[in-house]
């Protein structure tokens, strides 16, 4: 991987599939969970640190934002503008599929800051939509029968009048 | 990175407190369609848990509040003395209430709890009316006025309490037996009953209860309106075990006058000792333990109006009062000042 400093000591971290990824230890500060797996061992960690919920794919686009806002920290001038032009266009790059699976793999890593960023994409995503959207979005089985749903529908017209097109 | 092709799985479901999490960036509209999505949704959204913690982290991002300051009268007759307050800039608007006004039109808030207001009014000429009603979500549930009064005479007490840990709500109405009696009776309307059939006759210390109260964990709080000279006294009332209890303020704690007031879910009475200006307000703390009620002095606040101004304590370390200097009893608001004061 480019960018790494001679000095700085290295982690490697293992995927579902078996794929390692190096990982400096400066941005593995920002992974709670594999932070944690460091505090608690006795000795240095020298082997791969098994992540077994998180698949390579997810991992990758983990490693890759939290590169970037590494790098993007550093120059405090450009940091706000280029941080929101990447986050923008990182949180255009997924479809909705693999959003979600962003989401399960920054929530089991616990990183903050990703996870609040995704979340918010999320929220986005589903404002002024269709309660259908929402349902099929989040994968939500109707359980309402449709004099239920139209009896809602009545209560709360406000909501559902003016949504977008999905 | 290693050479390994990803696999494929299905993505699972988020977890409820992933979803959760999402929702509290939402706005209502969209937290409403998602109610709509199937009853487990619904479920969550009503929630109490959901809702008081959705209020607190609104509340954190500057969310208003919705608080009702001016001169200590139980009958308001104009719309100006209701604002909306931001709780971090402290910008003030108008609140438009869900019923119109005219100048010969009036309305009382009985209360305001988990952004939810109860208020009794009468508009257009017409017999009175209690509203319950989200500003949030503008709806609202229209009920009977137990007094059925087109004007605001009369010795009654209204108020509006929520039941511990639910949003289930009870509106109490103590009223006389008979003109001039000193018998009262408490009826209760709950938000799942919904009727007024509990009736409760009180004992004989409810009296003299002034219009302004508090609740904490569902029991309400009235302070006895006593003469100068008599020993005052509070008055609680339990929606739990329908129960009133008397709680007498000891003389060294309030000589002149107080308020009650909530922090951090504690009772308070804020009390001072001026009869027209009300500075140096020390504020105390009421613990109603097994073994007796204990007074605790908390800090001395000089500034708080309690004559005039409820105080508002936002939450555990920050205390914002409202405070509005009147220019002659019930006439024209001349200035308002806001305080942030650190405990």
């Amino acid at each position: 991987m480019s960018g790494i400093s001679d000095t700085e000591r290295m982690i490697t971290l293992k995927t579902v599939e078996g794929t390692l990824f190096d990982v400096k230890s400066s941005i593995a500060k920002d992974i709670k969970t594999v932070q944690a797996f460091i505090d608690d061992s006795d000795d240095d960690v020298t082997s791969p640190i098994p992540l077994p919920n998180v698949f390579t794919r997810e991992l990758s686009r983990i490693l890759d934002y939290l590169n970037n806002h590494h790098r993007f920290r550093s120059d405090i001038e450009k940091a706000d503008e280029e941080m929101a032009r990447y986050d923008a266009e990182f949180a255009k790059s997924m479809s909705h599929e693999e959003l979600k699976a962003l989401i399960l793999a920054a929530n089991y890593l616990n990183v903050k800051d990703l996870l609040e960023f995704l979340n918010q994409t999320v929220a986005d995503v589903i404002q002024n939509k269709s309660v259908e959207f929402v349902r099929n979005f989040f994968g939500i089985e109707n359980d309402y029968t449709p004099e239920e749903e139209e009896k809602l529908r009545n209560e709360n017209e406000w909501a559902f009048n003016g949504v977008e097109q999905d | 990175m290693s050479d390994i092709p990803p696999i494929e799985v299905e993505v699972p479901q988020l977890p409820d407190e992933v979803i959760n999490e999402i929702l509290y960036l939402c706005d209502a509209l969209t937290i409403v369609t998602f109610s709509a999505t199937c009853r487990y949704s619904r479920q969550r959204i009503t929630s109490f848990d959901f809702l008081n913690q959705i209020s607190k982290i609104w509340k954190r991002r500057g969310c208003s509040l919705f608080i009702h300051f001016g001169f200590a009268s139980p009958i308001i007759t104009s719309v100006d003395w209701i604002m909306k307050i931001d709780a971090l800039t402290g910008k003030t608007g108008y609140l438009n209430l869900p019923f119109l006004l005219t100048q010969h039109d009036w309305f009382q808030l009985i209360g305001v709890e988990m952004g939810v207001f109860c208020i009794r009014y009468s508009s257009l000429g017409r017999r009175s009316h209690l509203v319950i009603w989200n500003p949030l979500i503008q709806i609202s549930r229209v009920l009977d006025d137990p007094l059925q009064l087109s004007s605001c005479e009369g010795s009654f007490i209204y108020a509006f309490a929520h039941f511990p840990n639910s949003v289930h709500y009870a509106i109490l109405h103590i009223f006389e037996d008979e003109p001039d009696s000193t018998a009262y009776t408490l009826s209760m309307y709950t938000s799942f009953t919904r009727n007024w059939h509990v009736r409760i006759s009180c004992p004989l210390y409810v009296q003299w209860l002034d219009p302004s109260y508090v609740v904490a964990n569902g029991v309400v709080y009235w302070l006895a309106d006593r003469e100068d000279g008599d020993q005052s006294y509070i008055v609680s009332f339990s929606l739990m075990t329908l129960t009133f209890e008397q709680i007498y303020v000891p003389p060294e704690v309030m000589s002149h006058y107080g308020c009650l007031l909530v922090r951090d879910g504690c009772l308070c009475l804020a009390s001072n000792n001026h009869t027209f200006y009300s500075y140096n307000s020390v504020i105390w703390q009421v613990s109603d333990t097994d073994e007796g009620v204990n007074w605790s002095q908390l800090f001395t606040y000089n500034g708080i109006g309690t004559l005039y101004v409820p105080a508002i304590i936002v939450d555990h370390d920050v205390i914002q009062v409202m405070e509005r200097h009147l220019q002659l009893v019930g006439a024209q608001v001349i200035a308002y000042s806001q305080f942030f004061c650190s405990i």
